[in-house]
């Protein structure tokens, strides 16, 4: 039989940390399931111990761990949740982790706290080695002190690169220029309401702005790389403008793709979650109530995971999710902190819009493509090859990936879902919500068969 | 093989192309080129799997105006839930076996006949007997298809973990080797029929769930779709588990069952087994109808992932849910006998109704007291029938001379539909 508790909260990051504190304080019997060895997700990560020392300060602190490990939290820790599947007394949450760690855990309600993996953005080149994602190169600076590469370029969009740029800079490489595709936020004093009070991160903003001109870095707005070259790994990339022409080549030996976040909703899905398409995100995210609840009672997403909102979004989210799972739990939930609750995630949500409505992922990436271009890395398919199947008559994003393979691989589409989902509806002229989703399946991340198993043996 | 062809036969069944008159405006605009201007389709084929789009190809290299219509995508059903096994040494002996062994002689050229590739091999398959019960069925199996000519042989356990050196020595005792079973594609299998259907003629609806199929006066008379009616004076049934709901509308109890059946795949690893590897237990029947029989199937792409069934149950409900309980049953019947793969990562499993008939022999062919309605469906090995049912049941349409013997699968003969066992050697193939 599994253990039964009250509340499971998924993912250790803002969201998670928060709704953990917060139910607890509201005496709910909370267990936290996080997939890495150290709490905090992508924004508080924490760097593992056995680089602490090289890294000197320990990633970014955050008052919730201290709030979670004084609190009655039970926290597991490097433990994947591959499946959620509804019963009739509860979820059963399907988990998998070091020696001791239970398998099986029934919940009354969930919490989803999943955070949010890099677009991908591809493009001609983007499979060679040098070419990452920001955020996996902000990772590797940060935590492993590891620099990406001596000359970078950086393309995608918003101010996670400017981050990014900074990091590389202070780290010794040659930012050789950050490529914003969209255009300079000229508009951005009509949202300096908006704005006002979010101090800590206009001034991070700021002080990587003032690093890339002492290095005297190039900001150019309107602008991507379209090609990478090279024979071993990344020696050339070809930029210009989002549109137009005027394409010049500058040599590099890392790119980073920073075209923002896209939520992690497999596991809401895979539960049985209602999603719909949201095209201010150009991505699928839960349907929730004003509870955060999804369409099935007692479980609840919060924080980038339904739509991509910013550490801050994510933590009151978090707070008033687990609000609302004491609520559906029949427990006393004082409405002032309620109130409270839902005043700060309003104006910590009008400062996420406004970098949504200056940054939004660019619709210039598609042009890029071409017939060699490879879309699900997994799985080495091109774009030729799902055009071909278009061709033949596909117009589903199921028929493509039946026929071509294209996120039947390791990452079950996480990575080439979007890409080949836009490139379908594009093809066949149809808005990308009608090309439908790929079906969502267990284990929503690869377990070893094993790791299946109700009981370690 | 010794093939022995179908004597033809006497019993001409079929041949007229006259749509029947209908009642009611069909609501139907089909495209403008071709047969089309005829306005509507002489022959509506239900489901777009292995048999349908089989049917569906064979009928317009006939020149029969063919109307394909699929519920959701092509090979979306249990066609595309399956690991591609072109089997043999599970069929049902008689006609089963023989119909089988007619249809597994034209694999060796499909690829070149359908001008597509099919990713079509011959691997070889292993049974894997675990007791002395199942040992004494394979070996009787053997006999039966060595008679037939089947390259069929009975191996100790050693000798089958010579061929599968990965099998746990105390997970077998034997072992009913065929070295010319094969396996392909299956998507692109359906996808090849429909290809070269079209360019044949045929039309292919996706996405268009059959409501009903429509019967005036002891004749069918066409179907009822989201899209509109289509008048058609053939309706041919393929839908699989979806076939008995949709016998229903034409007010037919068809004996369709069905297992939901669950299966898994992992990463591509390394060579892990050549062969289809089954568990004879599959021969086994027993009672427990309603609980989840856990079984146990194996096939490796030539990618290198292993796909790996499966749990099932017999159930009433049509759905396509992967249970929190099948993935650990599968995981353990996998663990022992192939233990190398305990730390394998699983990157999917899935779930899906598949089709089968009480007396294990399918239901093909017309139907009593509604003219015009062919059935087939609830084969037992689907794969390895495909091409061949796809010519019988043209030729059903066609008038082509028909083996009597057929009248055996006939969808209206008597079965206790309450027996049901627990029987489905093929449920993923």
């Amino acid at each position: 039989m599994p253990e039964r508790t009250e509340l499971v909260v998924v993912g250790a990051g803002p969201a998670g940390l928060a709704a953990a504190v917060e139910a607890a304080g509201l005496g709910l019997a909370v267990t936290l399931v996080d997939g890495y060895p150290r709490p905090g997700g992508q924004y508080f990560k924490q760097t593992p111990p056995e680089l602490a020392d090289a890294a000197g300060p320990e990633g970014h602190p955050t008052a919730l761990f201290a709030e979670v490990a004084q609190a009655d939290v039970r926290l597991v820790s490097d433990t994947l949740v591959w499946g959620i599947f509804p019963e009739a007394d509860g979820f059963l949450i399907c988990l998998y982790g070091p020696p001791g760690t239970p398998r099986r855990l029934l919940a009354q309600t969930v919490v989803l706290a999943p955070g949010a993996h890099d677009r991908p953005a591809p493009f001609p080149g983007w499979t060679l080695p040098g070419v990452m994602t920001a955020g996996a190169a902000l990772a590797l600076v940060e935590h492993q002190r590891v620099l990406p590469g001596r000359r970078v370029l950086l393309s995608g969009t918003g101010p996670l690169q400017l981050v990014l740029a900074r990091h590389l800079i202070d780290g010794g490489a040659e930012v050789v220029a950050v490529l914003d595709a969209n255009p300079f936020p000229w508009t951005a004093w009509q949202h300096a309401l908006a704005a006002w009070g979010q101090w800590e991160r206009l001034g991070e903003g700021w002080a990587a702005w003032r690093t890339m001109r002492r290095a005297g870095t190039a900001l150019r707005w309107r602008h991507l790389v379209r090609r990478a070259e090279g024979n071993e790994q990344v020696e050339r990339a070809i930029i210009g403008p989002v549109q137009g022409g005027g394409a010049e080549t500058v040599a590099v030996d890392a790119i980073c793709l920073g075209h923002g976040f896209t939520p992690s909703v497999q596991l809401a899905r895979q539960a049985g979650c209602q999603d719909r398409y949201d095209p201010d995100q150009r991505a699928y995210v839960p349907v929730r109530d004003e509870w955060l609840q999804t369409t099935l009672p007692g479980l609840f997403v919060a924080g980038d995971g339904a739509g991509i909102g910013g550490k801050d979004v994510a933590q009151w989210e978090g707070r008033l999710a687990a609000l609302g799972a004491a609520r559906q739990l029949a427990r006393a939930v004082p409405p002032d902190r309620v109130a409270a609750v839902r005043r700060e995630l309003a104006r910590q949500r009008r400062f996420a819009a406004v970098l949504t409505d200056l940054f939004p992922p660019s619709a210039h990436l598609g042009s890029l493509l071409t017939d060699d271009t490879v879309l699900c890395r997994c799985e080495e398919i091109t774009v030729g090859e799902i055009r071909r199947t278009i061709d033949d008559g596909a117009t589903t994003l199921n028929a493509v990936r039946m026929v071509t393979r294209a996120g039947m691989g390791r990452c079950q589409g996480r990575m080439c879902g979007g890409p080949v989902a836009e490139l379908l509806a594009r093809e066949i002229g149809q808005p990308v919500e009608a090309v439908g989703q790929v079906t969502p399946r267990p284990p929503v991340m690869p377990v070893p068969l094993e790791g299946l198993l109700e009981e370690e043996t | 093989m010794n093939l022995t062809p179908l004597p033809p036969s006497p019993d001409k069944r079929g041949g007229d192309l006259t749509p029947l008159p209908s009642q009611g405006e069909p609501v139907l605009s089909l495209s403008k080129e071709g047969w089309r201007e005829g306005g509507s389709p002489d022959a509506v084929v239900i489901g777009g799997g292995l048999i349908g789009s089989s049917i569906a190809f064979h009928l317009a290299q006939a020149g029969v105006r063919t109307l394909l219509i699929e519920q959701g995508d092509l090979a979306s059903g249990a066609s595309g839930a399956n690991f591609g096994n072109v089997q043999v040494a599970d069929t049902e002996f008689g006609l089963s076996l023989e119909l089988t062994l007619q249809s597994y002689a034209r694999f060796a050229s499909l690829e070149a006949e359908l001008d597509c590739a099919l990713g079509y091999r011959r691997t070889g398959s292993l049974l894997l007997i675990e007791n002395e019960r199942q040992r004494a069925l394979m070996k009787q199996r053997a006999a039966m298809l060595q008679a037939a000519g089947v390259r069929a042989s009975l191996l100790t356990g050693d000798e089958a973990r010579k061929l599968e050196p990965h099998l746990a020595p105390d997970s077998l005792i034997g072992a009913l080797y065929n070295c010319d079973e094969g396996n392909l594609d299956p998507f692109k299998l359906v996808h090849a029929y429909a290809r070269r259907g079209r360019e044949r003629g045929l039309e292919v609806w996706t996405h268009t769930p059959v409501s009903g199929i429509e019967v005036r006066e002891g004749h069918a008379v066409g179907v009822a779709t989201p899209r509109g009616r289509v008048p058609a004076a053939w309706v041919i049934l393929a839908a699989g588990a979806w076939s008995r709901e949709l016998g229903r509308t034409a007010g037919l109890a068809l004996p369709v069952q069905w297992v939901h059946g669950e299966a898994l795949i992992t990463e591509p690893l390394p060579p892990t087994a050549r062969n289809a590897l089954t568990s004879a237990v599959f021969f086994e029947a027993t009672e427990t109808a309603q609980e989840q029989a856990v079984g146990f199937c194996l096939r490796q792409r030539p990618a290198g992932n292993v796909m790996i069934g499966e749990a099932a149950r017999v159930t009433r409900r049509l759905s396509r849910e992967t249970t929190a309980t099948a993935l650990p049953a599968i995981a353990a019947a996998a663990r022992r006998r192939l233990p190398v793969l305990r730390r394998a990562a699983v990157i999917r499993a899935w779930g899906i109704p598949v089709a089968f008939v009480p007396d294990s022999r399918p239901l093909l062919g017309a139907v009593d007291g509604v003219a015009g309605l062919l059935v087939a469906t609830g084969l037992k090995s689907t794969i390895i029938l495909t091409p061949l049912v796809g010519e019988l049941v043209a030729g059903m349409v066609t008038g082509a001379a028909q083996d009597p013997r057929l009248a055996e699968f006939s969808p209206s003969r008597a079965m206790e539909e309450e027996e049901i066992l627990w029987h489905s050697p093929s449920s993923v193939q």
